[in-house]
């Protein structure tokens, strides 16, 4: 039984008893709706709109949106990271396969324990890849990316995470395995990434040992045996012949093996004019800039990894009670939440604003420093929740802050008028400008704050 | 107690007159050259301190003045063990403005790691490695080429070197401006090892410490030793570096000279070097050595010998006394033997203890001439033990292990087959006459 209905250009087609979602521009996509649905078709080249729709599903608080089964219909040319990341390609007429899938991915979404609170946000992704894995049945296969900053995009898990913040996947998945939850598998590569921003995007080069620069001369030394001089090869070269002539004795080198050999070669550096046989590699990391020694550079295994028997148990009866209400940092601070808490809270605080519109705003504040960069990611870290504590501070009790990651944090004001909040982003500027110089060293931070009033009806752009 | 009554009164008969006759070799060349020349050159030398003295500090202030970059290239194989002791040594010089060059000859053991290692650490300059061996003048030539100084020290890997050793060897130049080259002196850093290396302690000292001084007053120093010589930049491009060895210390020394540069020993500059401790090792580097003197000075620089533009007195003689004192007497030795055995033979056994009586006197009296002129003679005291023993090395010992290296190289042309060169090279330099 295949019936069609289009409304307002996205159709939803009821298939015996599933209801798809057919999306096929950007601007049909409504993810409101998706909640009803059973799974999304997406019928479209656009690279776009597939980050959009997967953007959208994958990172909602809610498992049965995050789980839901998502197909691309097969077009030339489609992008190997669109592919990799949907439940299957499909055409338009085998909506029998496409019903097959969805009720496994539905039967096994039904089984599982669909847990809210995790002791943090990296277990949180763990625990949401180890329902995906669980609810596919398949192994989490990385695939190659150019545009993933650390070359690989891992199915489901890359999206829970920004850009910028792709390594701690790897730890992510590390602790999971750690911990038993999930097993590695097959080695598919090794990857080598930059120590200060995680990104796998460098240009290794060969740099003076003296003055990194990177204007280098090599030369092979040629050795005239019968009067032992050895040197460059332009000091064998004549300008207006081919021929080379030792600078010692004038003699003709004819043949190599028997009047000369090349037992070696040696590096001018153009910038300093010092000479080397070992020039230093180094690294120019293309996200950035960082320039170092190629030594420098954190070697990760890239690997197929499964979901163990105890991953298994765990997805099905959720995490024991007291695990997630212990460790949990962001709870040291009243007010500053989880970004899924967030989303949540800001949901309703939507709903409300329906009876009482333009007391609250949505706020979105912008810590922008090249110096954060060359920090690991643990001080990130400490970095985000002192910044998330600062913010706080400047807010009323019943105020909500999440951060996103150490430099970005979204606030929700209720009950202020815009002055107010004019204000009150000036001094939320000046005093987190003021804390990141005081942590970072050569600190250039620029602190932005970007405010919309939350109205009813009408998307907050994150 | 008979034979020693006996002795005397065969010597108390002979008398003064026919004990020439019978030692004359010892008395005219031996005496006369080793003890007889040597102390009066030294105490000439001696005399002239006060004005040596003040003409050295003149110098030394014009070399602080002006403050030269001095390279300081070591050439070698297999040396990686020694590395970081030589760059230790050098670190400590008292002149620091140098650069320092290592390169490694196609080493086949730690050495390029080493090397590299130390390079990166700035600990030295330049670190070149060949991946095939070339021969120790091909080392030394890629040495040069990289060398940015107005001087070059070139030296050997396995030595080190007093704190002032640099800055005196380069003192010299600015004593005066035609020294072309300067050679250091070289002793012995482990001669309390075994009896062989004690026995080349006192031969050092003897021959280089206190026999450079003598030539190279008189002129006729004709050996830069590769351990520890100085060179101006300007001069070794003049007479095209390094030529293939074996004996290329000798070689260069050589083609300074004849190209009318002065040679100049500095006695205050000191390197220790480690030498032989067995006597079979000690063997076959003498048996090489001594080769160079057929190869170098009886082939390749003949014409020394024969009037040409840069033609000296000072080469002529220096090469006279190596040749004569080394080469003649050493087959005139064969006949004086020769001649005591046929017309001396029934007083054979008072000749021989009367001999050997007199070389270990002039022994004596030289390690005294060694005692006042070395500053390290409290340290050296032990030596003075072994010094008996010296006539058995230097007369029998070294001997026959020049005579050996003579006949191969006169006949055979052994040196061209010496593994110490790679054969590509030796074939080269047999082919075309180096």
């Amino acid at each position: 039984m295949l019936a069609i209905n289009k409304i307002n250009k996205q159709a939803l087609i009821e298939y015996e008893d599933f209801l798809f979602m057919y999306v096929e521009e950007e601007e049909a996509f409504d993810s409101e709706k998706i909640f009803y649905v059973d799974a999304i078709i997406i019928n479209s080249s656009s690279t776009r709109l597939f980050e959009k729709v997967l953007k959208v599903t994958r990172t909602h608080y809610d498992a049965e949106i995050y789980l839901k089964p998502i197909f691309c219909v097969q077009y030339e040319g489609l992008p190997l990271q669109v592919i990799e990341r949907c439940d299957g390609l499909t055409d338009v007429t085998q909506y029998q396969k496409i019903a097959r899938t969805t009720r496994e991915i539905k039967n096994n979404v039904q089984k599982l324990f669909l847990q809210q609170k995790f002791p943090s946000n990296e277990f949180g992704v763990l625990y949401k890849t180890m329902q995906y894995l669980y609810t596919r049945n398949h192994d989490l296969v990385p695939f190659v990316n150019r545009h993933a900053r650390l070359s690989y995009t891992y199915p489901f898990v890359s999206l829970q995470l920004e850009d910028e913040e792709q390594k701690k996947i790897l730890d992510i998945l590390k602790k999971g395995i750690q911990d038993g939850f999930l097993r590695e598998e097959q080695m598919l590569d090794k990857i080598h990434i930059c120590d200060a921003c995680y990104s796998a995007h460098h240009n290794i080069r060969e740099t003076c040992l003296h003055c990194n620069g990177i204007d280098l001369k090599v030369q092979d030394l040629i050795h005239h045996f019968q009067c032992a001089y050895i040197g460059p090869e332009t000091d064998f070269m004549q300008e207006y012949t081919d021929d080379l002539i030792c600078p010692k004795c004038q003699k003709i080198l004819r043949h190599i093996g028997v009047d000369y050999d090349k037992p070696s070669h040696i590096f001018n550096c153009n910038t300093c004019s010092e000479h080397f046989q070992n020039p230093v590699f180094t690294y120019n990391c293309v996200d950035c800039g960082k320039i170092s020694d190629i030594r420098h550079l954190q070697e990760h295994l890239i690997k197929r990894i499964s979901l163990t028997a105890k991953g298994k148990q765990l997805v099905l009866s959720g995490l024991p009670r007291k695990t997630y209400e212990s460790d949990s940092k962001a709870k040291e601070v009243t007010g500053v939440y989880e970004l899924d808490v967030f989303k949540n809270i800001l949901e309703q605080e939507k709903a409300r604003t329906a009876f009482n519109p333009g007391r609250t705003f949505f706020g979105k504040v912008a810590v922008v420093d090249e110096k954060l960069n060359g920090i690991s990611w643990k001080e990130k870290m400490i970095l985000r929740d002192e910044l998330a504590r600062e913010l706080k501070s400047y807010l009323k009790e019943y105020d909500m802050v999440t951060a996103v990651s150490a430099g970005e944090f979204y606030f929700l004001k209720l009950e202020c008028t815009p002055e107010k909040l004019e204000e009150l982003g000036e001094l939320i500027v000046f005093n987190l400008e003021a804390l990141v110089r005081s942590n970072v060293k050569d600190s250039q931070v620029v602190v932005s704050v970007n405010t919309q009033p939350v109205l009813h009806n009408q998307t907050v752009v994150m | 107690m008979d034979f020693i009554i006996e002795f005397f009164k065969y010597w108390n008969y002979v008398g003064l007159g026919k004990m020439i006759r019978i030692f004359w070799y010892f008395i005219f060349f031996e005496f006369g050259r080793y003890v007889v020349l040597e102390f009066w050159v030294l105490f000439v030398y001696w005399l002239g301190r006060k004005r040596r003295a003040k003409e050295w500090e003149a110098a030394r202030q014009a070399l602080y003045n002006e403050m030269p970059l001095i390279s300081l290239i070591a050439p070698g194989k297999n040396e990686g063990k020694n590395i970081f002791k030589l760059v230790k040594s050098l670190n400590e010089q008292t002149y620091q403005n140098v650069e320092v060059i290592i390169v490694d000859d196609g080493s086949d053991d730690e050495t390029p790691i080493i090397g590299r290692n130390l390079e990166k650490n700035g600990l030295i300059d330049i670190f070149i490695r060949n991946d095939m061996r070339g021969g120790k003048a091909s080392a030394a030539n890629l040495a040069w080429r990289y060398s940015r100084g107005k001087f070059l020290l070139h030296l050997d890997a396995d030595c080190s070197f007093d704190r002032t050793a640099v800055e005196n060897i380069i003192i010299p130049f600015y004593l005066d401006p035609e020294i072309g080259g300067v050679g250091g002196n070289v002793k012995v850093r482990n001669g309390d090892v075994s009896l062989c290396a004690r026995l080349q302690s006192i031969e050092y000292l003897k021959s280089i410490s206190v026999g450079r001084i003598v030539t190279s007053y008189l002129g006729i120093y004709r050996i830069i030793s590769g351990a520890f010589g100085a060179f101006r930049m300007d001069a070794l491009k003049k007479i095209g570096v390094w030529d293939i060895g074996p004996g290329l210390d000798g070689d260069i020394t050589v083609k300074l000279r004849k190209s009318g540069y002065k040679i100049h020993f500095e006695p205050t500059a000191i390197c220790l070097t480690a030498v032989p401790t067995k006597f079979s090792k000690l063997w076959k580097q003498r048996l090489r050595w001594s080769r160079s003197l057929v190869r170098f000075r009886l082939r390749k620089h003949l014409d020394v010998f024969l009037p040409h533009r840069n033609w000296r007195w000072g080469t002529f003689l220096g090469f006279v006394e190596n040749v004569f004192y080394n080469f003649v007497l050493d087959i005139k030795w064969y006949i004086y033997i020769a001649d005591m055995i046929i017309n001396f033979s029934s007083w054979i056994w008072f000749l021989i203890p009367m001999n050997l009586a007199l070389y270990m006197i002039a022994g004596f009296m030289q390690q005294l001439s060694l005692s006042l002129w070395s500053e390290r003679s409290e340290d050296e005291r032990v030596l003075w033990w072994y010094v008996p023993l010296m006539v058995f090395y230097v007369a029998f010992f070294l001997r026959f292990c020049r005579t050996l290296a003579y006949i191969k190289e006169f006949f055979w042309k052994a040196s061209y087959r010496d593994p110490w060169n790679p054969q590509k090279s030796s074939y080269q330099a047999l082919k075309n006459g180096y």
